[in-house]
């Protein structure tokens, strides 16, 4: 299956060779051959520079869109090109290319969303902070609550999408704190859905999206996001 | 009310009929936008005029003091404009975001057509 990683990246110039040579080596090792796009999301620093040096597939967007705009872009990019499964996977370090042919393997077994979860069973080790944790933990119960369906991670950043679901990220894609309110919807819409653990690593270098002090702005309007994209109901 | 109150008051009125009308013919506001406020303009000077219509209204409605009505619709009508205007800026926002994406994707494309 034709298989595209969706490569977001925000000032990321210390990790993004990283990131891209992580997939170089997987293609050498993998019997899967994926491709990537690294999607330049109007970087201050050097990240386009290293990614045209390096001659990497790299869409610069014009202005910067904020994280769901950027993985967006990459849907479209996915949807325009016939891709049967893009993957999101994170330009700072955190993801593992190791875990991309299990996100790839359940797709192929028929589910149309799969999310690379860090707490779905003991073997992830990445602990974030306990508050963080306690966060994650209430979205969870949440949207379980909103939908009946338990999410364990519902804010990674590392998840895999089939061509359904492409078409529908390609078209609607919420803006600020896309992940939480994007599986809402496609849990509504009748999408099946699976978790498979993961581990993640601490970001390698720089700082992440989420500052402490804009958390609990960040849970309250994350809540609201949930509960109104649960409800079934749809304009146009 | 006071004749002098009330001539200056519509004075103000006259000034911002001008202000609306100079706004659209500079293409900063549109026609859409400048009618709304010319209506508004006109039901404000209606009521310098006729005082009584507030008045009468306010007693009909329960008010003790005709002023809270004035100030009560004045707050609902605020609230109502700016929401209005929320919902605006968030398609605005939306069409930007797909003009974004779509001039960069595309962009990209004819850069690797020319090599």
């Amino acid at each position: 299956m034709k298989t595209l990683l969706i490569i977001p990246a925000y000032n990321e110039e210390l990790n993004i060779e990283k990131t891209v040579n992580k997939i170089i080596k997987y293609n050498k090792k993998s019997k899967n051959q994926i491709d990537y796009v690294v999607i330049n999301d109007g970087s201050t620093d050097e990240t386009l520079n290293v990614c045209r040096k390096n001659n990497y597939n790299v869409i610069p967007l014009i202005k910067n869109l904020g994280i769901g705009g950027a993985v967006q872009t990459g849907y479209k990019y996915a949807y325009e090109n016939d891709y049967d499964i893009a993957i999101q996977f994170d330009g700072d370090g955190q993801h593992d290319e190791n875990y991309i042919d299990i996100l790839i393997n359940e797709i192929e077994k028929g589910y149309d969303f799969v999310i690379g979860s860090r707490f779905v069973s003991e073997l992830s080790k990445f602990k974030s902070t306990g508050t963080r944790r306690f966060g994650i933990k209430i979205l969870s119960l949440l949207i379980k609550i909103c939908t009946g369906k338990k999410i364990y991670d519902p804010t990674s950043g590392f998840r895999a999408a089939n061509k359904k679901v492409i078409k529908i990220f390609a078209k609607n894609y919420p803006t600020e704190y896309p992940e939480p309110e994007s599986t809402t919807d496609l849990i509504r819409k009748k999408f099946k859905i699976t978790e498979v653990p993961v581990e993640m690593h601490k970001r390698e270098q720089g700082t992440s999206s989420i500052k402490p002090l804009k958390s609990i702005y960040y849970m309250f309007s994350v809540s609201i996001a949930i509960i109104i994209t649960s409800i079934n109901r749809e304009g146009k | 009310m006071n004749i002098m109150l009330k001539v200056f008051i519509l004075l103000l009125l006259l000034l911002q009929l001008i202000l609306i009308i100079r706004t659209v013919k500079l293409k900063k506001l549109s026609m859409k936008y400048g009618s709304f406020w010319i209506v508004l303009l006109i039901l404000m000077t209606l009521v310098v005029i006729f005082p009584n219509i507030v008045f009468s209204l306010s007693k009909l409605f329960g008010f003790e003091v005709s002023s809270n009505m004035v100030f009560l619709l004045g707050f609902f009508f605020l609230f109502y404009v700016i929401f209005i205007l929320t919902i605006s800026i968030s398609i605005q926002n939306e069409k930007i975001k797909l003009l974004i994406q779509e001039i960069s994707i595309l962009k990209e494309s004819v850069k690797k057509n020319e090599k």
